[in-house]
Formats: C-alpha cells, sequence, structure tokens
C-alpha cells in the first residue's frame, strides 16, 4: 500500500490510485490544524465522488478524519449526479473525472451542480475550451461533450453542467513540441444576476488590448437569467489563444464580491468556508468590468509570454496522458512547470514508475518533457 | 521577471523534480523551515504561513497560478506589448 501525508495533492493521488489500482493510506490530514481537523467536506464529496463512477472501492476514515485508506474499485462511468459543495468549485471535481472517464466501463454521463467559476479552482469554460480540446489529441474525441445549462457564481453556486465522455481501448501517443504562431483569440465572458452590460464591457475591454496583435479575436458573451442564473450575482472571463500548431493557451478571471469586514450574518459564514479563497494572494474585487477585462488580457499575455503547447492549467493532463499512453515515446513542450505539475510527476513516478526525461529549452525558457507511455488499456473496451 | 522554475539559472530540472531533496511543497513540513516563532513564555507556538504566489493555489489543490501584479503592471508597458508581436501570425517576417 502506498502511503502519504497531508491532505495537499489530495485529488491527483486518488486519481492515480484508481487507474493504477493501487490502495493508499493518507494519514496527517490537517492533523495540526485545530479548527478544520480533518478531511474539509470537499474532500469527502470527492471521495463520494469516487465511489458514484467506480465499482467496488472501499472507502475508511478514521474517527478524527486525519486518515483515509482508499482501495480502488473498477471505472464503470456511467450516469452519474453530484452535488458539489460550494467551497469549491465544479471545477475540482471535474478535472480529475475528465481524465478517468474514458477509462471506464461505460460512456460517463455526468451531471453536477455547484459554483461554475471562481478564482481558485479552474472554470467549466477552461475545461469546455482548453481541456476538451486536449483530449482529442490524445484520442478520446467522439461524443465528448460540455453543457453549462446554468450559471452558478460563488459564493452560493447553484450552477449545473452536463459532461458526457466516451471510453477509449487506449490512449494515443503524443508528439506534440511545435508551438506555432497565434491564429485566433476566443473567449467567453459570462454574466448571472447583474446587468447584461457588465458582459460587454468585460469583453470590449478585453478585445481592445488583443485586437492590436490579431483582427480574429472573438469573445462571446453568455448572460443567464431567471431559473439558469444560479444563487450568487458574478460575472467572469475566459479567453484561449489558439495556435496554427494547435497549442492553446489560456487564462481566465472571476469577479469576486469583497467580504464584509463586519457583520454575524450568515452568508458572511458560508463565505469564509470557501476553501482555498484564504490561498489568494491578490483581490479579485474590480471596480469595474473593464478592469477584470484588462486584467485578464494581461494575464494571457503573460501565458502567451510564457509559452509551451500546453498551459499552467492544462500540464497535468498532457503529462497524466503521456504517463498512461501507449508504449511508446510521447513528447510535450510546456510553460515554466508549475508546482502543481511538479508534485504530479513525483506522484506518477510513485504509482505508476515512470520517471520524465525533463529537458529546457533555453532558447525561449519552455520545457520538454518527455516519456516511454505505460501502455495503459481498458480492459473494459472490447476492440472494435 | 518571470517567476517560472525554468528561468531560475541552470536549475537542474531532473534534481528539481525526483532529487533526494526536492522542494517540498507539503505544508506539514513548515516546521522545518523555521517559520515558526516562539513567543516569550514558551507557551504557544506561532505559525506562520508562508506566502508565495506561486505555490499557495497548489497548496489548495489548484492547478492554477496566480499572476503577480507586478508582472502584469508590465503589459501597461507599450514596449513589452510590443516584444510579444512576434508570437503571431501577423507578425511580419523580420528583415
Amino acid at each position: 500500500m502506498l502511503r502519504f501525508e497531508g491532505h495537499n495533492f489530495f485529488r491527483q493521488r486518488l486519481l492515480l490510485a484508481t487507474v493504477s489500482n493501487r490502495p493508499i493510506r493518507i494519514d496527517k490530514i490537517r492533523s495540526d490544524d485545530e479548527d478544520n481537523t480533518g478531511l474539509a467536506d470537499y474532500e469527502a464529496s470527492f471521495l463520494r465522488l469516487l465511489e458514484k463512477v467506480t465499482n467496488g472501492c472501499t472507502i475508511e476514515i478514521s474517527y478524527t478524519g486525519t486518515s483515509v485508506v482508499y482501495r480502488p474499485g473498477v471505472i464503470m462511468g456511467g450516469k452519474v449526479r453530484h452535488d458539489c459543495p460550494p467551497s469549491r468549485a465544479i471545477g475540482y471535481f471535474l478535472e480529475p473525472l475528465i481524465a478517468l472517464g474514458p477509462f471506464g466501463k461505460h460512456p460517463l454521463q455526468v451531471t453536477m451542480t455547484g459554483v461554475t467559476n471562481d478564482n481558485v479552482d479552474v472554470s467549466v469554460d477552461s475545461i469546455r475550451t482548453l481541456l476538451l480540446p486536449h483530449l482529442k489529441r490524445f484520442g478520446v474525441e467522439d461524443d465528448l461533450e460540455l453543457k453549462i445549462s446554468k450559471r452558478g457564481a460563488a459564493p452560493k453556486g447553484g450552477g449545473e453542467i452536463y459532461f458526457r465522455c466516451p471510453v477509449v481501448r487506449q490512449l494515443k501517443a503524443v508528439q506534440f513540441i511545435e508551438e506555432g504562431q497565434i491564429k485566433r483569440i476566443r473567449g467567453i465572458a459570462y454574466a448571472t444576476r447583474v446587468s447584461p452590460q457588465m458582459a460587454n464591457r468585460v469583453v470590449e475591454a478585453s478585445r481592445g488590448m488583443l485586437t492590436r496583435y490579431i483582427p480574429d479575436v472573438y469573445v462571446y458573451t453568455d448572460v443567464y437569467k431567471g431559473a439558469e442564473s444560479g444563487m450568487s450575482p458574478g460575472y467572469a472571463l475566459t479567453l484561449v489563444a489558439e495556435t496554427t500548431t494547435g497549442a492553446l493557451l489560456s487564462a481566465e478571471c472571476a469577479f469576486q464580491p469583497r467580504r464584509p469586514t463586519t457583520g454575524t450574518d450568515v452568508d458572511n459564514e458560508t463565505e469564509s468556508k470557501r476553501g482555498g479563497e484564504s490561498m489568494l494572494v491578490n483581490d479579485y474585487h474590480f471596480p469595474t468590468p473593464e478592469d477584470l477585462g484588462t486584467h485578464t488580457a494581461r494575464r494571457l499575455l503573460q501565458e502567451i509570454k510564457k509559452g509551451g503547447c500546453f498551459d499552467t492549467s492544462s500540464q497535468w493532463l498532457g503529462v497524466l496522458f503521456l504517463a498512461l499512453g501507449p508504449e511508446d515515446v510521447g513528447k510535450i513542450r510546456v510553460s515554466a512547470l508549475s508546482p502543481f505539475t511538479i508534485q504530479y510527476l513525483r506522484d506518477i513516478k510513485a504509482f505508476l514508475g515512470i520517471t520524465f526525461k525533463i529537458t529546457p529549452d533555453h532558447s525561449n525558457q519552455t520545457v520538454i518533457l518527455t516519456c516511454l507511455g505505460s501502455g495503459y488499456t481498458n480492459t473494459s473496451k472490447k476492440v472494435a | 521577471v518571470n517567476n517560472g522554475f525554468a528561468l531560475k539559472k541552470r536549475v537542474n530540472l531532473m534534481d528539481l523534480v525526483y532529487g533526494d531533496n526536492p522542494t517540498d511543497l507539503n505544508e506539514n513540513n513548515e516546521d522545518s523551515d523555521g517559520s515558526q516563532v516562539n513567543d516569550e513564555s514558551g507557551l504557544f507556538r506561532v505559525r506562520k504561513a508562508t506566502r508565495n504566489t506561486d505555490r499557495s493555489l497548489a497548496l489548495a489543490d489548484a492547478c492554477k497560478v496566480e499572476a503577480k501584479s507586478e508582472d502584469l503592471n508590465q503589459w501597461a508597458e507599450e514596449s513589452t506589448l510590443e516584444s510579444l508581436r512576434g508570437r503571431f501570425i501577423t507578425a511580419q517576417p523580420a528583415s
């Protein structure tokens, strides 16, 4: 049994345990934190989600919640519904499912409710426009869909998405190191429970900054009303730049209302419980929608400057799917390795025994990651 | 002025990722990095959270990385904006 300590990197360890079918034990989960000892509600919720998409797994949680033993079952897929707690955005729960879905017995059809956009987890818009195209590159392509039927802004959420993912027998080997040049920029500015004008103003500000480089910039506005607008007001912008070789570089930002400094109302309580928000360094309370648009556009330029074929928030998927790929040399170019990806590489080594060759390209400060895939095969999927 | 790991001069990335003493991202290791202060009476131990833009969201189990505001402010300058032109198909071939 593999052993880990601490609450960090919880999802990737459970995900890797599931695909590699290896039991794990995690100890010292916030054992030093007197106020929030043990598993957080979103971590417990993620464990329940794993129970739903697999069959035969066992989860033992210690009385204090500081230790978890997880013995994975068979990845089933099929129709699943999950209500994500508002403490984390839907992206927290959906990200690992994107990696798990292709290896199920049945195509995954999951409906999730909760917060669709925030500044901690990757938004459902980024998952749709960034991660799904990457999945296609690895051979997961027919019937792949992510529908955002309701928006849910933080803190209360109330959004709803539907994700459908086909099963594959094996991933395709990928060698993707040509960055190409940026040929178009797409984006989505959503607004819910605020004036639709907010989305338009976000679009104007971000477009204005990006059209100096290229005319093909289109930012859609997506305004939600009535039953589809969730429980909190909010707006956000997601931008994706696409190159001639299909590399995708993204940036996103969501408006975050400033927390009341005084007051004891119940709303305050739910807000302070939002996991991860205390980790944010920047202030995302923008005085005007133009500020949010400019901020996001600048973040996109920053990401374009970093380069790579997989941007910061999709690095983990590229790394994981290379490791799970066929027994062939896989190779990708990424922007500077993020701390999250570095730990992913270590955990991949622990679970799958795969070590990447990591070569910095000093000509443009990117990194080339090479590995021999593990030849992972979905035995539930019959050869066509 | 990039905070990426690849830019730190001549860091061996293989060692950084797989080395025996990898930069530990685990919060449980706070005790070892001296971020703890004893108060005079010795009764209480004050824990100081290490705040690092690069790491904080990884500690929250999220793949996003926040951008430092000083890194973003450089995009207010015309010269920085122009430096990126070569990355677009609209760029004129260097003459």
